[in-house]
């Protein structure tokens, strides 16, 4: 891994607009991303986490600008692409791929699987005839499956199986930079790991760099390099893998990390339960977003928001009192 | 100590293009009173339909219960009338889902739900039924619940519908709870929560619970007993920090490694090869063969039956004996 900056977003904004009244007229913003600045670096696996609602899938699809930010800047590889046209953008989206959570809901029920995967390759114009098959059934072998997948449908195959060809059709353009949206919550237990594996090897035969959004840490755990975790628009604390999760700083990633389930009877745990509910993120609470539900909130709080600074050695974190 | 709850020799089937699919084949769970029984499994290896069975909530046709029998309270479900099932169904059994959010009637508030139950199992006066349901929402840890009895179910997030959903099965304080994936569609922050309500009330009450779930995790943080299902049959059945310690089924090693831990970095993740089977295509012999990293010639012939390899630890492998964590 090298530590050069292949993706760099500056105070990144998402707003949706909230309408209402017979006139539809904009009243409000769902503030989905909210000020995030973020860097993933070449070579690197960049785990996202937080509740769902938080922002994060909304937060993938803006940095690969699959929806228009509203406010901040994206970077990659040094240049701005933040105001590019559709057509100078164009050579930047085969370089950045996703692969989304749902396979069942992501593939196209009529359309074979070779158009499938071949459909990048086809819009940009990259190869054609026996050499773009050749491509194909590569990729496919690649990713786990059989060759005579290529003139079968979807339906024919099951979760597992499907992620794996969305997979390859991510990468059928040979990106440098995959966002993975929940790319395994929608599979049994015993072939999640299964697709966690094929992301890793990928990483290293095709030297990927991801941004892996989940909900599960566990997961993120296993695959991250480093970890950001969100909060209502916000990335609240981001650090090295192996710090975060053994030395969190932030009172919300305490609560998390205590939260999850551990396979193991012997330990018998007391989970910090969390107070309340996400706050509606069209109206954030004042000062720190997190200070109505957070244990150790002080007065302050809740009028000033705090910054994410650096706590030493690149663990970042956005709390008064840690 | 008394079973709450005794399912012996369940088989269930579906008819599907003209056949009979079995999707439950031979399954017997038995839940003592006031304890916490967990089955795990994964999609399609008849957990959800097993649990409704118990409630005599499978759509017939085309399910059909072929044999078994669930018995409950000396009697057996499975040969009560329909007028009979209605007495037990939450009243003395009650049921939630994985979906909170859709189980809940949307053009109805929370009170009216509620008072629903009471109003078809006990006979309350109008006041005692609201003081009730306040009474349950306060159970369940649902703040200011003056106000959230006039909500509609759209106005909760998902975690307050589903202690709605589990205040509504409490209200005729049932003998049994059968939870179905009751947080898989909760934030694990909530999901803490509701677990936490679920042990709460098991004590408070002496309830007994079935809980089926696909995270061994929660297994681990809340049963006392565990199933293991795999394509409709029990694989290895034991208490919870045996079957955690020493399990006998390759299945069971195969879920727990696959796991990744939160404590310790583990290389690669090892993944069960393969996908399950679906009902209809089950191998001859054992349903686990294509899967296995033991599998001999004897599992494609002959079905390892459900066998006690230890006190109360069963198993249905023809290796359970060499099976450790680390095959």
């Amino acid at each position: 891994m090298s530590l050069k900056e292949l993706v760099k977003i500056e105070g990144l904004k998402k707003y949706f607009p909230v309408k209402s009244g017979v006139l539809s007229r904009v009243t409000n913003f769902v503030k989905a991303v909210d000020g995030v600045d973020m860097t993933v670096r070449e070579g690197e696996t960049v785990g996202l986490v937080g509740e769902s609602g938080c922002g994060k899938t909304t937060l993938g699809k803006t940095i690969i600008k699959l929806l228009e930010p509203t406010d901040g800047e994206i970077y990659y590889d040094g240049e701005k692409i933040t105001n590019l046209s559709p057509s100078r953008m164009r050579a930047y989206r085969r370089k950045m791929q996703i692969v989304f959570q749902d396979p069942y809901g992501s593939l196209n029920p009529r359309m074979k699987v070779e158009s499938i995967v071949s459909e990048g390759l086809v819009i940009h114009g990259v190869s054609s005839g026996k050499e773009r098959r050749e491509i194909i059934r590569e990729l496919l072998t690649t990713v786990g499956l059989r060759d005579d997948a290529l003139s079968r449908y979807p339906h024919e195959f099951s979760g597992g199986q499907r992620q794996r060809i969305a997979i390859a059709r991510a990468l059928a353009l040979r990106p440098d930079f995959v966002v993975c949206d929940e790319p395994i919550s929608a599979l049994d237990v015993s072939v999640q790991a299964q697709i966690i594996n094929l992301f890793i090897e990928l990483q290293e035969k095709f030297s990927l760099t991801y941004l892996f959004i989940s909900h599960d840490l566990r997961v993120v755990k296993h695959i991250s390099d480093r970890v950001a975790v969100m909060y209502l628009g916000k990335i609240v604390e981001f650090a090295e893998s192996g710090e975060l999760y053994n030395n969190p700083l932030h009172p919300y990633t305490k609560i998390l990390i205590s939260s999850v389930p551990i396979a193991d009877p012997s330990r018998k745990r007391e989970p910090a339960v969390l107070k309340g509910d996400v706050p509606s993120p069209i109206n954030p609470p004042s000062g720190c977003s997190f200070h109505p539900r957070c244990p150790i909130a002080v007065e302050k709080c809740s009028s000033v928001e705090p910054e994410l600074r650096d706590a030493g050695g690149g663990h970042f974190v956005s709390c008064h009192l840690a | 100590m008394n079973n709450a709850l005794e399912i012996k020799d369940l088989r269930i089937s579906f008819a599907s293009e003209g056949k009979r699919v079995e999707v439950v084949s031979g399954v017997s769970i038995s839940v003592a009173e006031g304890k916490i029984v967990g089955v795990v499994g994964e999609s399609g290896c008849g957990k959800t339909v097993t649990a409704l069975s118990v409630m005599r909530l499978i759509p017939e046709p085309p399910g059909k219960i072929d044999s078994g029998n669930i018995i409950f309270d000396g009697g057996d479900l499975l040969e009560y009338s329909e007028k009979d099932m209605r007495s037990v169904r939450g009243n003395r059994i009650s049921m939630i889902f994985q979906e909170p959010i859709s189980s809940l009637n949307p053009v109805f508030t929370v009170g009216d739900q509620i008072g629903e139950v009471l109003r078809t199992h006990l006979k309350l006066s109008r006041k005692e039924e609201k003081e009730r349901v306040l009474e349950l929402l306060r159970l369940v840890g649902i703040p200011a619940p003056e106000r959230r009895i006039k909500n509609y179910p759209h106005e909760l997030s998902g975690g307050m519908s589903q202690r709605v959903m589990i205040a509504m099965a409490l209200a005729c304080n049932p003998e049994m709870l059968i939870a179905d994936e009751p947080t898989t569609a909760l934030d694990v922050t909530i999901q803490a929560g509701i677990l936490e309500l679920i042990e709460d009330l098991r004590v408070k009450m002496g309830m007994a619970v079935l809980l089926i779930t696909h995270d061994l995790g929660i297994i681990a943080e809340v049963a006392e007993e565990v199933y293991v299902m795999y394509a409709g049959k029990i694989a290895e059945h034991a208490a919870t920090a045996e079957l955690f310690r020493e399990p006998k089924h390759p299945y069971t090693v195969g879920l727990l490694n696959s796991i990744p831990d939160l404590r310790e970095r583990k290389e690669k993740l090892d993944a069960i090869p393969g996908v399950v089977p679906s009902p209809g295509t089950f191998p001859k012999g054992c349903r686990f063969q294509d899967r296995c990293p033991l599998v001999i010639e004897k599992c494609r012939v002959e079905e390892p039956p459900l066998t006690e390899h230890a006190p109360g630890h069963y198993s249905a492998c023809w290796r359970a004996d060499e099976v450790t964590l680390e095959i």
